[in-house]
């Protein structure tokens, strides 16, 4: 049985549960089953929040992510919280802007200018589009055709426009930061 | 959710919520009151838009007691009515559950369950009011209360509670938790023609010569609906077939014992479970909703591990699947009930297997789903397998 877990996790207003959204349509658009659950605060804007997507070729049964093969993550918070959760092999995906990593034996970790690059598109809501286009390139877990897809039939029709706009300039210039593994510090220390 | 039409049969990635009120406008609800409150606010949220598409109203009332009389009023009026609230919200509403009760409103009750008691966790699950929806309002009364774990289920058991209240006259309660509600996953949403769509039984003789709670032909007194030509009481009070109080205790009690019947007296009808190798089970697991996935997958782990366990699963969780409890308890040593709070179902599955098995819980509370590690490791206690 084929199955990823993801965890993205960030401030509520960042687009975090927006995005578990659009990879958990784009799963289901791929052909695959997906589950895509929330947690998150009684706040509307600020508070922590965090969504678990689970893609699978077989009927999901637990739907609830608790060790992830793939964490993005928006906040120092939230990679604070899950980093240490990701499966061994398994990769982060981390705004390089707004989290400082540690270092974790046995996890890729990837820094990507997300919201800076959504600023330069012209908005920087989009900021999780990008960090969902530079993971599926990365990943290759989703075809990038499911994802377009998800964004037309999941998106606001005041956001399908800038989220398409934002995933075709990530696929024609995959440019990624990667940090220098002196500049944080062990996750246990 | 998407922008596809609903028509036919089709696949959608929706949450749990906007399933519930997906299937609420297919089994032909036309009028939703409510008062939002985590985690079932995207019920109401998501119906107050769909509603005037199809011709139905929405008012957002003032509380949660407001609103559970606005459905009872336009039950009354002929509409096929729902609300949705959480366990605050559903504490509130029992004096008018009550009310609906007797004067015998159909009407489908939604509470997405949270951590409690009082205002408890608003964002996060809990199982918490599995003994509310059975004893919470006052008196003897029937009480059908449904339980899906699965989305599409989550569609058919809310079509199914509709079809429920229409057919017996009644409150029926759709129970769901926070994991459930706000679960978006792949689902198979039927064509309507697939639907089996119930609706209540009218009068049958001139509104001069209705007689609101005739129950003569059925236990179920046909319903005229307001407004319609027909007159008629409607009361609180204990009431005869006229629908006029009355404290003739022969009436009042016949009159009770009448409302049992329509469950009682229809439980194969209502009754509704699921089996999962419970043929060589030596150990059993009853368990439902979020709590029933996470049993699945230890189940699966167990049975691996050469441990005959398997599962009964009511999606009718009230009335209780007792005959199916009580046969998994004949060859069953231990029944494990996981389920998010401190111990509830766990007393009915102890009444209805008569000390056949023993019977213990996995409980947690505090927001977290039950997990299946947690389940597994019960199983393998009981079984002596360490």
């Amino acid at each position: 049985m084929k199955r990823i877990d993801l965890i993205i996790c960030g401030f509520g207003g960042q687009g975090v549960i927006f995005a578990g959204e659009l990879i958990g349509r784009a799963g289901m658009l791929a052909g695959m089953e997906s589950a895509q659950s929330s947690a998150y605060g009684a706040e509307a804007r600020g508070s922590a929040c965090s969504t678990g997507v689970v893609l699978s070729d077989e009927p999901i049964d637990y739907p609830i992510v608790r060790q992830p093969d793939i964490l993005l993550a928006f906040s120092q918070d939230g990679y604070r919280a899950y980093a240490s959760l990701v499966k061994s092999g398994g990769q982060i995906f981390y705004d390089c802007d707004l989290v400082r990593p540690a270092s974790i034996d046995s996890i890729e970790q990837t820094g990507i200018p997300a919201t800076a690059e959504a600023a330069a598109i012209g908005n920087k809501n989009v900021a999780n589009v990008v960090m969902l286009a530079k993971m599926l390139a990365a990943t290759e877990i989703l075809p990038q055709e499911a994802l377009i897809k998800s964004i037309i039939e999941q998106s606001s029709p005041a956001y399908r426009e800038i989220n398409l706009k934002a995933l075709v300039l990530c696929q024609l210039c995959n440019v990624v930061c990667h940090p220098k593994r002196s500049e944080g510090s062990r996750l246990d220390e | 959710m998407s922008n596809s039409q609903h028509l036919g049969r089709q696949i959608e990635f929706m949450p749990g919520n906007e399933v519930v009120a997906e299937a609420a406008l297919a089994a032909g609800c036309r009028f939703f009151a409510g008062y939002p409150i985590t985690p079932s606010s995207e019920i109401a949220h998501h119906i107050s838009k769909r509603l005037p598409e199809v011709g139905g109203k929405f008012i957002q009332m003032e509380d949660e007691i407001a609103a559970m009389g606005a459905i009872i009023g336009a039950s009354l009026c002929g509409l096929k009515v729902m609300t949705a609230t959480s366990g605050p919200g559903f504490s509130l509403k029992q004096e008018n559950i009550g009310f609906a009760c007797m004067v015998e409103a159909p009407c489908v009750i939604v509470n997405v369950m949270r951590g409690g008691p009082s205002t408890g966790l608003p964002t996060q699950l809990g199982q918490s009011d599995i003994q509310q929806t059975r004893w919470g309002t006052h008196g003897d009364r029937p009480v059908i209360a449904l339980a899906p774990a699965y989305l599409d289920e989550v569609y058919t058991e809310t079509v199914r509670a509709f079809n429920l209240a229409e057919r017996f006259r009644m409150p029926v309660f759709v129970l769901i938790d926070e994991v459930i509600g706000h679960l978006s996953e792949r689902l198979e949403i039927p064509d309507p023609s697939e639907l089996e769509i119930i609706d209540r039984v009218g009068p049958n003789v001139p509104p001069e010569e209705y007689i609101p709670y005739d129950s003569s032909q059925s236990d179920v007194p046909p319903m005229a609906a307001y407004f319609s030509g027909y007159r008629f009481h409607m009361t609180g009070l204990n009431h005869d077939r006229t629908g006029f109080p009355t404290t003739t205790q022969s009436i009042c009690h016949s009159e009770n014992v009448r409302s049992m019947r329509k469950v009682e007296d229809h439980i194969a009808e209502i009754e509704k479970f699921e089996n999962y190798l419970t043929d060589d089970a030596e150990i059993g697991i009853i368990t439902f909703g979020s709590s029933a996935r996470a049993a699945i997958v230890a189940i699966d782990d167990a049975r691996q591990r050469g441990v005959k366990v398997g599962m009964l699963r009511p999606l009718t969780l009230w009335p209780f699947p007792e005959q199916a409890a009580f046969e998994l308890s004949k060859h069953c040593k231990t029944i494990i009930v996981p389920e998010a709070n401190l111990g509830q179902l766990i007393y009915e599955v102890q009444r209805v297997t008569k000390g056949n098995s023993e019977v213990v819980g996995v409980n947690k509370v505090g927001g977290v789903p039950i997990y299946p590690g947690e389940v597994f490791d019960k199983i393998v206690e009981c079984s002596g397998k360490k």
